[in-house]
């Protein structure tokens, strides 16, 4: 096993890319036309106030010993600033609201995951039959619709039509939410005992999570039907059969699994874009998440709470990668062993 | 089908013929498969509505600064067959405009990412392994660190929100893309026999970036340009919609979907409708890209 040499060479360029990361959003929020100082307080906030915020936000500092005392802020207190709109710590507002946002991703990427390879794989099994035939049809269909598209055709037809969803919120209009544990509501109501309040929790999170899932969930049923069905032609899998292993480990363990890397690769992508839809979704079923939150402050030019949503969406999507780097690195040993992709 | 067996001698010898044969046997292939076709009808059929919208929109005034309160949240019938939104303008018009900005932005973004990400990947992939190539994979690493929509959201945050404007961040985070793609194709293609042989025989860099390396891209290239005008389409309706986009009364899917949003359910053709629109958008790019694919690629007829 080397897995340990791989994994700490792909810290050292992570940690480079989020430095490099925090420099290209920061230069970002700096080219705001106007003073975000004057802007947050307004047009008739006194020049001594505004010139305060100013001074605490660096803004009267060179360009880059103003990047060098807001990363020295963030590194050594994890302070984001304060957020112009909210007039509170972004990080506290962050804590507030990522946790929703998690919440729903963590579910969304559970049906991608589950949905789109068994999909993937049933397609595969009953290759050019009617059943592949409806899953690639449907995929496709998947694919080509955004997931805000998705959150308005489901919440038409599950939400107002049959009336099987609420449409609306985290939890049911006058629910107490659950004591404050992780901020996840189905995590909080199962630590409190509440199965009431998991299963509000749930149902709530359902549909703007099959709203999200969907199109990526098609792109990796897509991808693992067609690397399974390029494998399936190999050589080691003919003689496999030919000395008579059971078609379900053939399937399970040799086809399976160097099928999977391109779909993971793909998956984990799209997992975290689903960070970035959620800001529509959310928006669609009025769900208080981070995404709407960071509707709202780039909306208002907040430029704090910007570059702190950012950076911790950044956080988020390397770590996803690394993650699955390693899963990767698993799967096949050429990149485990030799330290480049194939 | 054997290529050689159909060429004659005269197709060979003008360039133009050469050209003019591989684009009907590109036809023939693409022709072959009925969704690309209907690929190709739906992107000729937006093409068309978009250019000629003042034409073919049952209330081209409609489009701009309009109001009618009598006629205002009508559903579907046959004077408005896609309904009125909530101050009685016309959806089918105002979709048939929205589609001309949205075709304006994929050019647009295509016009700049595409030649940007192509220089940048041919030249990382071509000098791979030194400097070059880690000072341009290093900063393409870093747009690429987090999704395309998030970084676009947040440019467009903090410039003030116009279609131009919008169209800036979107392709900021769009042309790092392309590079990668440029890169990965270049650096394995620098390796093969006939570029080592154009370098034996002293034939420029550039000659060999762009008549050697860049024409074996191209496939790829254009099947990944068709696939991402819908794309485009999708992340700047998604940019409307959050209001960082187009800004009313000037029509944009984005923003129409969301006014419906506030407007659902009672009157769900406001949102349904534009949300249709853009999914036809990115089935027809798809349908079409996956087609040109299919056509270019050189195994199998």
């Amino acid at each position: 096993m080397r897995l340990g040499p791989f994994i700490l060479r792909r810290l050292a360029i992570s940690i480079f890319v989020l430095f490099g990361l925090s420099i290209l959003i920061f230069l970002i929020a700096r080219v705001v036309p106007g003073d975000p100082a004057r802007m947050a307080l307004g047009p008739r906030a006194p020049v001594d106030v505004v010139e305060r915020l100013r001074q605490q936000m660096y803004l009267d500092k060179p360009l880059l010993q103003q990047y060098g005392l807001w990363l020295r802020d963030v590194v050594t207190h994890g302070n984001l600033g304060d957020s112009l709109l909210t007039r509170r710590p972004v990080k506290q507002d962050i804590r507030e609201f990522f946790p929703a946002t998690l919440e729903l991703v963590g579910l969304t990427a559970i049906f991608i995951i589950i949905a789109g390879i068994s999909l993937g794989v049933i397609s595969a099994r009953y290759a050019n039959t009617w059943v592949d035939k409806v899953v690639r049809l449907f995929s496709y269909l998947g694919i080509v619709t955004p997931a805000f598209a998705w959150a308005v055709i489901l919440m038409l037809l599950f939400c107002f039509v049959w009336h099987l969803f609420p449409s609306y919120g985290r939890l049911t209009e006058g629910v107490m939410p659950p004591v404050t544990i992780t901020g996840m509501y189905t995590v909080d109501s199962l630590l409190n005992g509440r199965l009431d309040l998991f299963w509000d929790a749930v149902v709530h999170l359902i549909l703007p999570a099959i709203a999200l899932a969907l199109p990526p969930m098609s792109q990796a049923a897509r991808l693992t039907r067609s690397s399974m069905a390029d494998n399936q032609n190999k050589d080691y899998i003919a003689s496999m059969i030919a000395y008579g292993v059971p078609n379900r480990v053939v399937t399970g363990k040799y086809l399976l699994k160097p099928s999977l890397i391109s779909p993971i690769t793909v998956m984990a992508l799209d997992i975290a874009a689903t960070f970035g839809y959620a800001f529509m979704v959310e928006k669609v079923f009025g769900f208080p998440g981070l995404a709407r939150y960071g509707i709202q402050v780039m909306l208002n030019k907040d430029v704090n709470a910007i570059v702190g949503v950012v950076m911790v969406l950044g956080v988020v999507f390397i770590t996803l990668n690394i993650v699955v780097d390693i899963i990767v690195a698993y799967l096949d040993p050429r990149i485990r062993l030799l330290g480049r992709s194939v | 089908m054997t290529t050689e067996g159909m060429l004659t001698s005269s197709s060979l010898k003008n360039p133009w013929g050469r050209t003019l044969y591989s684009l009907k046997r590109t036809w023939y292939k693409f022709s072959r498969n009925w969704l690309s076709v209907l690929g190709l009808v739906i992107v000729v059929t937006i093409v068309f509505l978009a250019v000629f919208a003042p034409y073919v929109a049952p209330y081209p005034q409609h489009a701009g600064k309009f109001v009618d309160f009598k006629g205002k949240n009508q559903p579907p019938s046959w004077q408005h067959l896609m309904g009125t939104d909530t101050i009685g303008r016309d959806i089918l018009s105002r979709i048939i405009f929205a589609f001309r900005n949205a075709l304006l932005m994929a050019i647009v973004v295509l016009a700049v990412s595409v030649p940007l990400g192509t220089l940048t990947g041919l030249t990382a992939g071509y000098y791979s392994g030194t400097w070059t190539d880690t000072v341009i994979m290093r900063v393409t690493d870093v747009f690429i660190s987090i999704p395309p929509i998030i970084l676009a959201l947040s440019i467009a945050a903090v410039l003030k929100p116009t279609l131009m404007n919008s169209m800036i961040a979107v392709t900021v985070s769009w042309w790092p893309w392309y590079t990668r793609m440029t890169y990965s194709l270049a650096s394995s293609i620098k390796n093969e026999y006939y570029v080592q042989a154009a370098e034996l025989t002293g034939a420029s860099k550039i000659y060999i970036l762009f008549h050697e390396i860049l024409p074996n891209c191209s496939s790829s290239l254009f099947t990944k340009m068709a696939l991402d005008v819908g794309w485009v389409t999708l992340v700047g309706a998604a940019l409307s919609f959050v209001g960082l986009g187009e800004q009313p009364p000037k029509p944009a899917l984005g923003t129409m979907i969301a006014e419906g949003v506030e407007r659902m359910p009672a009157q769900w053709w406001i949102a349904l409708f534009p949300a249709l629109a853009i999914m036809f958008v990115v089935l027809g790019f798809n349908l079409f890209g996956d087609g040109i694919r299919d056509a270019l690629s050189p195994e199998e007829a």
